[in-house]
């Protein structure tokens, strides 16, 4: 925050860092809490004796070596990175991030690609019954999917691909989320749509543009921002779905990192915490990376930006 | 492919197809003896494949062990055996799906007696099952009930998962309790005695952790053992609701001075892996729980305070006494086929196999006796004597019941499990939700709009 004329350092501190720092703290917690525990050796994770917001072991490593200037990997490997080294070399975790991003990729490209469509269809054209369409839209996306696994399952099962059908392969999945990215997009969108002033395209259209092209040239650029909230939300939503991608996928190496994860990780009532919560840091990165490159765009999307 | 071509491979067509009719005939009609008789092993279609659904083990040697039995059988027929592992929470909406939708595993791993709600859709394995407890003497009586419906086997129990006590014996101790040393046969451990010595140890920071909450195993395995030693049950020998009992309203009563006075209030919002947790951490001086606790002190060191072997400092009891006795519930697992698999003969013979001595002995001492076998006769194996701390999960193992006793294990008693009726009961009790007599009112209309009372 840029200081202004005549703003002293204490009310600024008081005003703006200080809620900051406390804001940063509270949303970045979980990420710390989830770092250290993949840190921390099973035992001490268990010992409440010690101090749990440090990683005592690998701490007193880490200063050891620094103290002497000796780097000593094995000892590191054993002390702070014994889960990040069973997580990435024991289990399929890195094939796991990889169908993620494929499946999230292409189910959002085909959502966003529908949604803006009939987004455009329901903000624009005049037609009966639009506006019950659209809210028939929102409804169809608050049906849970609890009560939808078993009929897409069956669904996804008659769908034929060259040795069989979609399950137990990622486009199962990439059939399946749409049925919820669409409703969703479609939704965001319409309501984005309709804050476009629509002398916009109409001045395209005079100059002898067809809809289609006003759309794409005029439209789009314009709902850019809203587009991009659209996708980033669809793209966390299916990156982190659990459900469809526990039942519809059944190997190991087609799985999703939530169904993976907790697949490899809980074993009967004991859950490897070490393991699960490196799997939870480094399946957020791309979610966090995603939001971080848009963030402005993002912030603008889902506030509306375009005025009148 | 030419009889010449064959021949090199030291095998001629007519012989192939004359192994493989004899076999097959063999396992079609003569079982085991006559797969014996014909010194072959059955074939399978060309190519045939089957695929096991089943749990992520908590001992994970035991994973390594189904996986390499599965190779060596799909070896042995030359079929491809892919086994699929996820997290027993999850088995039922698998199980669902594949189900409903007519595709999926040829093989389900069923905890309780969960497949009982897809009956109609299983294929009757009484013969295997039946065959196989000729063989080894019978199965435990509840694994049994929990795998029969309607006189016939929907399922062959398997293995079973034993709960009982898991105590801090130090805690006990520090605080003055003279629990578990001093149980013997005649001389037990009431619910009473735990409500006065863990006031004790609560009072010292240690109190009992128990889940009241929505989780498969540890609710259902504190829960119903609880009731059942109170005399409280959901249904009487002629399959009527009879929850709505003085015996229950006695247990949820005492239930809530139990929660007060001695256990962790945190409890009400557990999963199965947190009692674990909080064991190990020194949270809590006792729980009912699996093997597991024990296993994970003793296969990662973990150290107390003092350094010391937390594992030595565990002591594995009965639950204690009720009003009607002492009483355990173990939940059995047990391996269904369903009726859309393609290869049920493959299937069955798999099954027929994994039940072997030779197969199901590897696999639970494998397994470090987490779990116990669904046969009486493993009662007797090393493996016990493998982790002599864990005898006393043998001891009280057929102390166990089914769900729904004093009723039959039927679909409707694996609804009450997964609706958790029984567990919210005491839950509504413990969170000062409901008074006993409110609960006790409450949980009687779930069970007859279940049972259609």
């Amino acid at each position: 925050m840029r200081p202004q004329i005549g703003e002293g350092f204490g009310r600024r501190l008081l005003v703006y860092h200080l809620p900051l720092f406390f804001f940063i703290v509270f949303t970045l917690f979980p990420f710390y809490w989830m770092f250290v525990t993949s840190i921390k050796s099973t035992h001490e994770t268990y010992n409440r004796s010690v101090n749990p917001f440090i990683p005592v072991a690998c701490t007193t490593t880490i200063v050891e070596q620094v103290r002497t200037f000796h780097v000593n990997g094995p000892a590191l490997m054993d002390d702070c990175l014994f889960h990040w080294r069973y997580l990435l070399r024991d289990t399929l975790f890195i094939r796991w991030l990889q169908n993620t991003l494929f499946i999230a990729l292409v189910s959002t490209f085909i959502s966003l690609f529908a949604g803006i469509t009939s987004a455009y269809a329901l903000a624009r054209l005049k037609f009966r019954g639009a506006d019950t369409f659209g809210v028939l839209i929102f409804v169809t996306y608050l049906v849970p999917p609890t009560l939808l696994f078993i009929p897409l399952s069956d669904v996804i099962g008659d769908l034929p691909l060259v040795h069989g059908n979609l399950l137990n392969t990622p486009w199962g999945l990439i059939v399946a989320y749409p049925t919820f990215l669409v409703p969703f997009c479609t939704w965001l969108l319409t309501g984005y749509f309709r804050t476009i002033p629509k002398e916009l395209e109409e001045v395209a259209m005079i100059d002898g543009a067809t809809r289609i092209q006003a759309m794409v040239r005029i439209i789009l650029p314009v709902a850019l921002p809203g587009v991009l909230s659209a996708g980033m939300f669809a793209f966390t939503l299916s990156a982190n779905e659990f459900l469809y991608a526990l039942v519809f996928i059944y190997d190991n190496a087609n799985k999703t990192v939530p169904v993976g994860v907790v697949s490899e990780l809980i074993k009967g009532d004991v859950f490897y915490w070490g393991e699960l919560m490196s799997g939870a840091l480094l399946g957020s990165i791309p979610v966090a990376l995603i939001y971080s490159f848009f963030v402005e765009h993002y912030v603008a999307g889902i506030t509306g930006s375009v005025k009148g | 492919m030419t009889d010449q071509a064959d021949k090199q491979r030291g095998i001629t067509r007519r012989d192939f197809v004359k192994t493989a009719g004899l076999a097959t005939g063999a396992a079609a009609g003569l079982g085991l003896e006559g797969i014996l008789a014909a010194r072959k092993a059955p074939a399978y279609a060309q190519g045939a494949s089957l695929h096991f659904l089943l749990w992520k083990n908590f001992s994970p040697p035991a994973d390594v062990e189904i996986l390499r039995q599965g190779t060596e059988w799909g070896k042995q027929h030359n079929v491809n055996v892919k086994i699929e592992q996820i997290n027993a929470n999850d088995i039922p909406a698998r199980a669902s799906a594949a189900i409903e939708g007519k595709q999926g595993p040829d093989i389900i791993q069923f905890f309780h007696n969960w497949q009982n709600q897809y009956a109609d859709t299983l294929v009757d394995v009484t013969d295997i099952a039946a065959d196989i407890e000729s063989k080894y003497g019978g199965y435990v009586d509840y694994a049994k009930a929990h795998a029969m419906l309607g006189g016939r086997f929907n399922a062959v129990p398997h293995t079973i998962v034993p709960n009982i006590f898991v105590v801090r014996k130090s805690y006990l101790k520090a605080a003055g309790s003279d629990w578990p040393t001093t149980y013997t046969k005649t001389k037990k451990f009431t619910w009473e005695d735990l409500r006065r010595e863990g006031k004790k140890w609560k009072a010292a920071g240690h109190p009992v952790g128990q889940t009241v909450g929505h989780t498969f195993g540890d609710a259902v395995d504190f829960t119903y053992p609880y009731l059942w030693s109170f005399g409280a049950v959901e249904r009487d020998e002629r399959g009527r609701v009879a929850i709505g009992s003085k015996q229950c309203l006695e247990a949820l009563k005492f239930f809530k001075a139990l929660w007060d006075d001695a256990m962790d209030p945190a409890g009400a919002g557990w999963d199965d892996s947190s009692n674990n947790r909080a064991f190990l951490s020194g949270a809590i001086a006792a729980t009912n729980n699996a093997p597991s606790i024990y296993l994970t002190a003793s296969n990662n060191v973990i150290l107390d305070d003092k350094g010391e072997p937390v594992a030595n400092d565990i002591g594995h009891v009965p639950n204690p006494e009720g009003p009607a006795g002492v009483f355990h519930y173990h939940y059995s697992q047990q391996l269904a086929i369903p009726k859309y698999s393609k290869n049920v003969q493959a299937a069955k013979e798999f099954i027929r196999w994994l039940m072997d001595k030779d197969q199901l002995s590897k696999y639970l001492r494998r397994g470090q006796a987490y779990q116990a076998a669904g046969l009486k006769v493993y009662l007797k194996d090393i493996m016990w004597d493998m982790f002599p701390a864990l005898k006393p999960f043998r001891d009280h193992l057929l102390e166990g019941r089914n769900v729904g006793w004093k009723g039959s294990s039927d679909a409707k008693a694996a609804r009450v499990v997964q609706n958790y009726v029984l567990i919210d009961m005491l839950a509504n009790v413990a969170t000062g939700k409901m008074s006993p007599e409110e609960s006790l009112k409450w949980g009687e209309s779930q069970l007859n709009a279940i049972y259609g009372g």
